[in-house]
């Protein structure tokens, strides 16, 4: 079973997409900022991130650009979430060191497929 | 002495009132002349006029004196005659003269009457001594001929100027009357000095003496030749007058030229000051206009943010929810959940095409070129059409060349996938056909995609409003077949952006064919797909600052206007400053600069200030350069844990800012730090462990050494041991509290000795503090000078 950590600000954001995971046979962690997201993510070590990009405290790129810096957690899939859906978003996400993007509102076939191709890859 | 008696010849009499009445007439018309002239004309007009009034008058006077006949012959003294003439020649002059003023005064006419009847009188009484005869006067006619010049004179003068102000109809008639009168006026003068004179031949009376005339045929001759050049004069005035009404037209027309000149002046200033106003408004609506749609595009991002945001939860939730009841086995609620669902992704949906075509209007949607294989693309599209096609019973034929294309992709097969969708959409059990080749237009080489459908089609009215917003071909189709109504519009509005265009052709019944050109190369514009290229600063950093010169403070911002604020806010502070543009620049210049504090802030591109602040923070040679960050957000808690010194939200207030700096940038003097030890080993550690914490610092071996060091350089603190050779503590004490200036320099003793408690008393008030030697801590050391280092700032 894989360990995802869904870092998201929006608390029904977080509920329903945790919830879906969770029945979709992963064991989800949640962070709701930036800031726990990456403490949380370097002390539960988690297999895949899904970051939201608009985090308070620390946002999305900053704490993806953290997580990558660390040796601890290098290595772990991080999937940005953007709602913003700019052409610029993308590219900034992939900047940060974000492995994968997508775009909310979350399409889940398509985002279940991109987290499996990140967890392959990693395997 | 024999009396001599006169009698008159009445024809020359009547001649010499003829000759008074044009002369008179010649002077009222000459008055006007010189009143219009101006310059040399005037004074032309002047002598010209005067000389022939004068001579007319004369003349007058003169035919009078010869109608005079007497017994005997009289002769004439020339010189005399000649003097009359001229005298009547200026008086006529200074008469002209003032009536041929624009505005004489009734002084002047009053004035210039009475030099004229002078003038007359004395030509009238110079022309009688020139008779070489015996002549008494009756002092009562002689009084009655000066008073009627006088009259005379004035009324002539002011009849004079009367008539050229009321100048009009009947004009040379009411001068001809006044000429009449003012000639018998003259006429009148000259008879009456006549008659007040009696003649009779006395030792005067020498006719060899003078000359003698033949009188009666020199009258006739003379005043012939007057009333020849008075009517010359009058001749030459009416010709001057016509010419002078020419000139008067033209000088008017001219008059009015520079008039509407003026005006067109006036006018082109008005016109410049009024352009002047509306582009400032212009610009002033510009710079609104920009303002505005940075916030419409603000707003947007925001918007789509805000609303995205539920919306993800009510679509993710219902889905959620339909599995969940298909699971339980509820296919009632499932399918009212996937009405949520649907209805869920169409606002989604209209979301994103509104967002799109405000981004398109609003001119802010990006182009990412790249290159990419058409064939490949279209097959990945008609992979994710093809079920939504075959939906609708419909059958896909493609055909297609292929080529490489360089093109924003993801637009490129949005386009596609909305021509294809509608097909669908609007086909049933039909052919959707797309068809793709290289097709040259205007001398660009394209791929041109053709789209068609045996679908319902579209009458040409339908056609007409295809690719208008929020216009689908008919209302009810929506209705019908869904959709936001943007679709058409987006992709024609993405066709143009890129490069290409767009065309339909269709038929009610037979289905519609939509062919999409677009050029297989962007030319000229090459997007920024990104952050700009960090350029390295490394070459202007040498010339903007010399060797060896420290920089005190470095600033980080992207934003010119706060580097301007920067340099403002501490011009007269006396640091020397210095700017990058942005985040990898920051790090580079702190590197090769080693500033004694930086100033950061946050919000930069590609690398903002927090990546800035950890990186510096994680550099052990940066790591003890102080950062200030400046910044909009109010984020201090990140800030300060992630190492900065200070934090500051912008707007910055000058004085705060200056204070906040003062605080890492202290004067010299203040962080010096004199050391009075003998002891060499604690001297070193002290010398090592201050200057690593950014003192400079002195040393002194006894208190004889530290008084001379002092008089050389003041330090901010002194640093002390008690017992030393040559001078010790308590003896430096006593000398350092001798002198003023030394005395607000704080001490704090460093000593092995355990003091007893007189003896700290002894230094109470001297001291600031006392560290026992071997007992205390650097960091204790450290803390104490920075404590007493900032109080004594404090204190100043």
């Amino acid at each position: 079973m894989h360990t995802i950590l869904l870092v998201e600000d929006n608390e029904l954001n977080r509920d329903m997409l945790s919830r879906r995971l969770v029945r979709k046979g992963y064991r989800v962690l949640t962070a709701e900022d930036g800031r726990e997201g990456v403490e949380l993510a370097s002390s539960a070590l988690p297999d895949l991130v899904l970051m939201d990009m608009s985090l308070p405290v620390l946002d999305g790129w900053e704490a993806t650009r953290m997580l990558k810096s660390d040796p601890r957690t290098r290595s772990v899939p991080v999937i940005a979430l953007t709602a913003h859906a700019m052409s610029g978003d993308e590219k900034k996400a992939y900047e940060a060191g974000c492995d994968d993007f997508d775009t909310k509102p979350v399409d889940l076939p398509r985002l279940l497929g991109k987290i499996e191709a990140a967890l392959l890859k990693t395997e | 002495m024999q009396h001599v008696h006169g009698s008159y010849d009445t024809a020359l009499v009547v001649f010499s009132y003829i000759v008074a009445v044009v002369a008179s007439y010649t002077v009222l018309d000459l008055a006007g002349r010189v009143s219009e002239s101006s310059g040399f004309s005037r004074a032309m007009w002047l002598v010209f006029g005067a000389a022939g009034m004068g001579m007319g008058i004369w003349s007058m006077h003169f035919v009078g004196m010869m109608a005079f006949k007497l017994d005997v012959p009289v002769a004439y003294d020339l010189t005399l005659v000649l003097v009359s003439v001229f005298v009547a020649i200026i008086a006529s002059y200074v008469a002209l003269s003032v009536v041929g003023k624009n505005q004489p005064t009734k002084g002047n006419l009053l004035g210039g009457g009475l030099l004229l009847a002078v003038g007359i009188s004395a030509m009238h009484y110079i022309g009688m001594a020139a008779m070489l005869i015996d002549i008494t006067y009756d002092p009562l006619m002689f009084a009655l001929s000066i008073l009627i010049a006088v009259v005379a004179s004035i009324a002539a003068l002011w009849l004079a100027f009367y008539f050229r102000k009321e100048s009009g109809k009947g004009e040379v008639w009411k001068k001809l009357g006044s000429g009449l009168i003012m000639g018998g006026a003259i006429v009148g003068m000259h008879y009456t000095g006549m008659f007040a004179a009696s003649f009779h031949i006395g030792t005067r009376s020498e006719i060899a003496s003078g000359m003698l005339l033949d009188q009666k045929w020199l009258a006739y001759f003379i005043s012939g030749g007057t009333l020849f050049t008075l009517g010359l004069s009058l001749l030459g005035i009416f010709v001057s007058k016509r010419f002078s009404r020419k000139d008067s037209e033209i000088e008017l027309k001219s008059r009015e030229i520079y008039l509407k000149n003026q005006e067109l002046q006036r006018l082109n200033d008005h016109l410049e000051e009024l352009v002047r106003e509306r582009t400032a408004q212009l610009e002033k609506a510009h710079d609104e206009a920009i303002q505005a749609n940075r916030i419409k595009s603000q707003f947007l991002a925001n918007m789509s943010h805000e609303l995205r945001t539920p919306l993800n939860a009510i679509i993710g939730y219902s889905e959620m929810l339909v599995e969940e009841a298909e699971e339980l086995g509820e296919p009632a609620f499932a399918a009212d959940l996937e009405k949520i669902s649907k209805s869920g992704k169409h606002l989604l949906a209209l979301i994103n095409d509104i967002l799109d075509i405000s981004k398109i209007e609003a001119g802010k949607m990006d182009v990412y070129l790249e290159t990419c294989d058409l064939g490949s693309v279209l097959q990945e599209v008609m992979s994710t059409v093809k079920p939504l096609i075959e939906s609708n019973g419909n059958r896909l034929e493609t055909k297609w060349e292929d080529a490489v294309m360089t093109t924003d992709v993801t637009k490129l097969r949005q386009i596609m996938l909305n021509l294809l969708s509608n097909a669908a959409k609007f086909t049933r059990d039909g052919a959707i056909r797309i068809e793709g080749r290289l097709m040259e237009k205007k001398g660009t080489s394209g791929y041109s995609i053709r789209v068609a459908d045996s679908g319902i089609g579209m009458t040409d009215e339908q056609i007409g409003k295809l690719f208008q917003p929020f216009t689908q071909a008919d209302s009810s189709t929506t209705r019908k077949y869904g959709g936001t109504g943007l679709g058409l519009t987006i992709t024609q509005r993405f066709c143009e952006l890129l490069g290409g265009d767009i065309s339909v052709e269709s038929r009610t019944g037979e289905g519609s064919s939509f062919t999409c050109w677009l050029p297989l190369g962007q030319v000229g514009e090459v997007q920024g797909t990104g952050p700009q290229a960090e350029k390295p600063p490394t070459s202007q950093l040498g010339s903007e600052f010399a060797a060896g010169e420290k920089v005190s403070i470095l600033l980080i911002d992207d934003e010119p206007v706060n580097r301007q604020l920067m340099r403002n806010y501490l011009a007269d502070e006396g640091w020397t400053l210095a700017f990058a543009e942005n985040g990898a620049e920051g790090l580079l210049m702190t590197r090769q600069l080693k500033p004694k504090l930086i100033c950061l802030d946050i919000l930069m591109p590609s690398m903002d200030g927090w990546s800035v602040l950890s990186e510096l923070k994680s550099d052990p040679e940066l790591r003890d350069i102080p950062v200030v960050i400046l910044s909009m957000t109010d984020d201090k808690p990140l800030g300060y844990s992630l190492g900065a010194s200070e934090f500051l939200t912008k707007p910055l207030e000058r004085e705060q800012l200056v204070a906040v700096i003062d605080k890492y940038l202290p004067d010299t003097e203040e962080r010096t730090v004199l050391v009075v030890e003998d002891d060499v080993t604690t001297s070193e550690m002290m010398v090592k462990l201050l200057g690593k914490d950014g003192y400079s610092v002195a040393t002194a071996g006894n208190g004889r050494l530290a008084l001379e060091k002092l008089a050389f350089e003041k330090p901010g603190l002194i640093l002390l041991d008690l017992m030393m050779p040559e001078m010790d503590g308590y003896q430096f004490l006593a000398e350092l509290r001798k002198r003023e200036e030394w005395s607000s320099i704080p001490v704090v003793v460093v000593t092995a000795k355990s003091m007893a408690a007189e003896e700290s008393l002894r230094l109470n008030g001297y001291v600031k503090g006392v560290l026992q030697k071997g007992s205390f801590e650097p960091k204790q050391l450290l803390a104490e000078v920075r404590r007493y280092m900032n109080e004594k700032r404090e204190v100043s």
